[in-house]
């Protein structure tokens, strides 16, 4: 099994509700607490395990809002475990999910060096390196019925562009989309294998700009077929 | 990336530790130049291990969690950082029997195998210092070979100033060691000349790293509002200015002012400068190879 998550950034809307549901399951879940620091402050802060940041891609007024969801990529061949010297950060061979041991980890931080997508936050408190645990703690819950057994993220999202599902299982609902829309892996020429796709934008229609302003005649034409619609 | 100082002190002071005892145990191993008494040898190896300490307890400031520092000796087949600190802590046991055994009889095989075991010891532990920054390739300027030879001409630069300072103070002038200096003023500034042409920025772009495939990519919105850990951990910028003033300032302290000492014959007489030019020198010269690092994930944040 590899279990990941599929991601359409065409229909992400940048709600941040993945990352909210997220903090909220995970501060009590396996690698919680996802601490904040200064949350009453003019510069709050906190861990957290997903990130959104928006981009504008192309040109006005071909331009399109992209918003983009990061976290663990739970990669194949994951640097953040080779790396690290004290056997805390492991990759689990029954699902591929990337997990942190807080009794080993010593907050040496270079695991966070290691990953390429900011994946991995230190929580101060603690100590400890801390990351996305793919729900470990939800998703083999069987007091839960079966459709929750996903990651917080996954159930919150209102747009349904997250879709949790193993991605070495071809005919699993991820696998199909991956296929069908062309989903692609960030960062592939590091060679770390990340599990979690993207799917990409579908091309925007154009939007006509270049109409030219109605002349004189036009404009009287218009207000007499307006004024005899009244 | 951040330049965190304990780091930046723990290279540069153990890796100065580490090129004296390099360079006292070839010293005394091939009997060069005048070999120092058994009680010289001893003193030598004390300074070497104690610079080796202090960077090494300097470095546990840079962990969270020290209280599981012990830990990082566990995965000694896969990490670099535990290979350094398991190399780090054997280095001890050896370096104590090889001084007993100069103090003992300082002319038998054994003792020859073991200086130079010594020697070997500390070499490798130096350049699996640098392996750790090497092996990461998220770090366009670190990911080379080159790094881990940057590493040691400076350890064993350093360690030359120092022997010299030492070896003066004892009355003795070690002429070897201005060779060694040489050789060691070359290979770092071309190392460090190869990372500045070859690497000057992240390969990538925001376009290749969102997979987006579309040239014109800006960031709209960073998704927070105040700086975070990422933010600081990867985020350094190093303005222009402060780039070049500390590069010409690195060059003067380790390159040129060798080279100077070297042709004008002060390395003998102003031994004590030549050490202090060194040590500061790569000072700088690790900050900066922190500074100018940059990590790709910079690339998502529009960096």
């Amino acid at each position: 099994m590899r279990l990941g998550l599929v991601i359409d950034l065409d229909v992400c809307v940048g709600c941040h509700a993945c990352a909210v549901a997220c903090k909220q399951w995970n501060t009590s879940g396996f690698s919680g607490p996802l601490p904040d620091f200064k949350p009453y402050a003019r510069d709050p802060e906190g861990v957290w395990f997903n990130r959104i940041r928006s981009y504008e891609v192309g040109e006005y007024p071909d331009s399109k809002t992209v918003h983009f969801p990061m976290s663990c990529m739970q990669c194949e061949d994951a640097d953040c475990v080779t790396v690290c010297p004290t056997g805390a950060s492991y990759k689990r061979a029954s699902d591929g999910i990337v997990l942190v041991d807080p009794e080993k980890c010593m907050g040496c931080n270079y695991c966070a060096w290691a990953c390429p997508y900011g994946a991995r936050e230190l929580d101060a408190n603690a100590g400890v390196m801390k990351k996305c645990t793919l729900c470990v703690d939800r998703i083999y819950d069987e007091s839960l019925a079966e459709a929750e057994r996903q990651p917080a993220c996954v159930l919150t999202c209102p747009t349904k562009a997250r879709v949790f599902g193993d991605l070495n299982d071809p005919d699993s609902a991820a696998s199909k989309l991956v296929k069908q829309r062309k989903g692609q892996a960030l960062l592939p020429e590091l060679g770390y294998k990340p599990t979690n796709q993207y799917l990409p934008p579908r091309p925007s229609r154009h939007v006509a700009t270049d109409v030219k302003p109605l002349g004189l005649k036009q404009k009287i034409a218009a207000w007499v077929s307006e004024w005899q619609s009244q | 990336m951040h330049p965190a100082l304990s780091i930046i002190f723990f290279t540069v002071t153990a890796g100065m530790g580490y090129g004296l005892a390099i360079l006292v145990c070839i010293h005394q191993a091939f009997g060069l130049s005048e070999s120092f008494t058994a009680l010289q040898f001893m003193l030598v190896m004390g300074i070497a291990l104690a610079l080796a300490t202090v960077g090494l307890l300097a470095s546990t400031l840079h962990l969270a969690n020290p209280k599981n520092a012990w830990r990082a000796l566990s995965q000694f087949k896969r990490s670099w950082l535990a290979r350094e600190a398991v190399l780090a802590l054997a280095f001890y046991p050896l370096a104590l029997v090889t001084t007993s055994m100069v103090w003992s009889d300082e002319s038998s095989l054994l003792s020859l195998i073991l200086l130079l075991a010594t020697a070997a010891l500390a070499l490798l532990t130096v350049y699996s210092t640098g392996m750790i920054y090497a092996c990461l390739k998220t770090v366009r300027q670190w990911y080379t070979p080159i790094t881990p030879l940057g590493f040691c001409s400076l350890a064993v630069l350093s360690g030359a100033a120092a022997l010299n300072m030492i070896a003066e103070s004892m009355n003795k002038t070690s002429y070897w060691l201005y060779g060694v200096l040489l050789f060691c003023v070359v290979a770092a500034f071309a190392c460090k000349l190869a990372i500045w042409l070859c690497f000057k920025s992240t390969t990538g772009s925001l376009s290749s790293a969102t997979g987006l495939a579309k040239p014109n990519i800006r960031l709209l919105d960073i998704g927070h509002s105040a700086p975070n850990f990422l933010t600081r951990e990867f985020g350094y910028r190093l303005s222009a200015k402060k780039r070049y003033c500390l590069r010409a300032l690195m060059l003067a302290l380790i390159i040129i002012t060798p080279l100077v000492f070297l042709y004008a014959d002060l390395v003998a007489s102003n031994a004590a400068y030549l050490m202090a030019a060194c040590y500061l020198g790569v000072l700088i010269e690790r900050w900066l190879f922190f500074a100018e690092a940059e990590h790709v994930v910079r690339l998502y944040h529009g960096m």
